[in-house]
């Protein structure tokens, strides 16, 4: 209660002066802390804290699943391969894609849509050359029937256009080559040193056999072959 | 002292009658034995007093403008530091002068672009210059680079990206060693499809390593860590 009468005894006047004195005592004080003291700036922005992706399944087309094109027709394990067509339905859950007999699971496949599926080859893939990819929506199977190579770092054989004149660079001894074009049409050649490619035809595949008619994993630059 | 005495034993005498312990006294009779038994030895008499509101509004008063001289002397350095800390981060390591190009539709406006000097290992650091695009989620170089920074592009990880319209294309994914200021990094990038394209800065490896800050007052992006 004392205090209480202190303030009530001493004048309006000398309280204002008293209060300012008392607080720019500390006040001072206070202000050269913050100021020499390293602000921390901390703005919240609206964050939403991320979810693992859930794929959604949906419905099978009606049609008979078709394949026009799988592009590009080689890779590594682990590189992106399209497979373009119609009616692969809308992710369905009952579906199977197979590099001849080795499965493509579901954590490989990046997007099925009804006319694009995009996969990465699979971590277990062995550098070779598959004759053919197949994938099933429901009991409907459709395939590709177009030699698809898998190469690794190691590998050496390289084919090389430029000019519309397609070789071989490191080719086996006693090959052969076999080009694909988008028309259904091929080429066989033993001319492994400079093969031309027609004009107006596009390429969609090749493959490189050896001496024994074995075909053998080689490598392409993506600029020279359009992906 | 007196006068205020006075005034109590005044009040105390116009009171009307009190009971103290079962006992009834007059204001007057309460105040002659409050009185007698102050004269009493070990009676120590003490002024009764009231305490008028002008007390706490004082009390009050002396409080909010402490507190108010307080906040401001707490507030006021921080503001003034924080707009300091804005403009003149000493953590900058690269400033960039606004660069206006003129639209025909839009008129002049200022294009993000920096330029960092990129690592060849044919030639060493080179300027490149680079799109920031916050919308990118990694920086891209057209694959004519590749080689020039000594990649084949056969033998690094092939990706897709979906661009404008929707169209799916091929990205071969590397790392370019870049100066920041007088930083070395080491950034993630792809190599895209389109040829020709610009270079762009992405959010990978970039955004979320260091701040950009667009100043339009000064007309200038600076980068800082």
């Amino acid at each position: 209660m004392n205090f209480i009468t202190f303030f009530e005894s001493i004048s309006f006047k000398k309280l204002f002066g008293l209060t300012i004195a008392l607080a720019l005592c500390l006040a001072i004080p206070i202000s050269v802390w913050v100021a020499q003291k390293p602000t921390n700036i901390t703005k919240k922005a609206y964050f939403e804290k991320p979810t693992p992706p859930v794929k959604q399944f949906g419905r099978p087309s009606a049609g008979e699943p078709q394949i026009t094109l799988v592009w590009p027709f080689l890779g590594k394990t682990g590189d992106a391969v399209l497979i373009t067509g119609i009616n692969f339905g809308n992710n369905p859950q009952a579906k199977t894609l197979y590099l001849d007999n080795l499965p493509v699971t579901e954590n490989e496949i990046v997007r099925w849509t009804p006319d694009l599926i995009e996969f990465k080859i699979p971590a277990s893939a062995p550098s070779i050359v598959f004759e053919t990819i197949s994938l099933s929506v429901t009991g409907r199977n459709a395939y590709w029937r177009y030699p698809f190579t898998v190469y690794d770092q190691t590998t050496k054989i390289q084919a090389v256009e430029s000019g519309r004149i397609l070789k071989i660079i490191n080719p086996p001894a006693g090959g052969e080559l076999e080009i694909f074009f988008s028309d259904g049409t091929k080429i066989d050649s033993t001319h492994l040193t400079g093969v031309t490619i027609p004009e107006g035809k596009t390429v969609i595949s090749l493959v490189i056999r050896d001496n024994g008619e074995l075909p053998i994993s080689f490598f392409v630059e993506p600029d020279e072959f359009g992906f | 002292m007196r006068r205020r005495k006075a005034l109590v034993a005044q009040r105390i005498e116009h009171a009307r009658p009190k009971r103290v312990m079962g006992v009834q006294f007059s204001p007057g009779a309460l105040f002659m034995e409050l009185q007698l038994a102050a004269n009493q030895p070990g009676f120590t008499q003490k002024e009764v007093r009231i305490i008028p509101w002008r007390g706490w509004l004082k009390l009050f008063y002396s409080l909010a403008a402490f507190s108010l001289i307080l906040a401001g002397a707490i507030y006021i350095p921080k503001e003034i530091l924080k707009k300091r800390q804005i403009t003149k981060s000493e953590n900058l390591i690269l400033t960039a002068n606004y660069q206006n190009r003129l639209w025909e539709n839009y008129g002049s406006v200022f294009e993000p672009l920096i330029s960092l000097s990129v690592y060849y290992p044919q030639t060493g650091y080179q300027n490149e210059q680079f799109l920031l695009d916050s919308g990118a989620i990694i920086s891209s170089l057209p694959r004519e680079k590749a080689a020039q920074l000594g990649y084949s592009l056969a033998r690094l990880p092939r990706t897709t990206f979906i661009g404008f319209g929707g169209a799916t294309s091929f990205a071969y994914q590397a790392s370019v060693n870049i100066m920041l200021g007088n930083q070395q990094a080491k950034i993630p990038i792809v190599f895209t499809e389109a040829a020709g394209t610009k270079s762009i800065l992405g959010r990978l490896g970039f955004f979320d390593n260091y701040s950009v800050y667009f100043n339009s007052r000064a007309k200038v992006i600076e980068i800082s860590q």
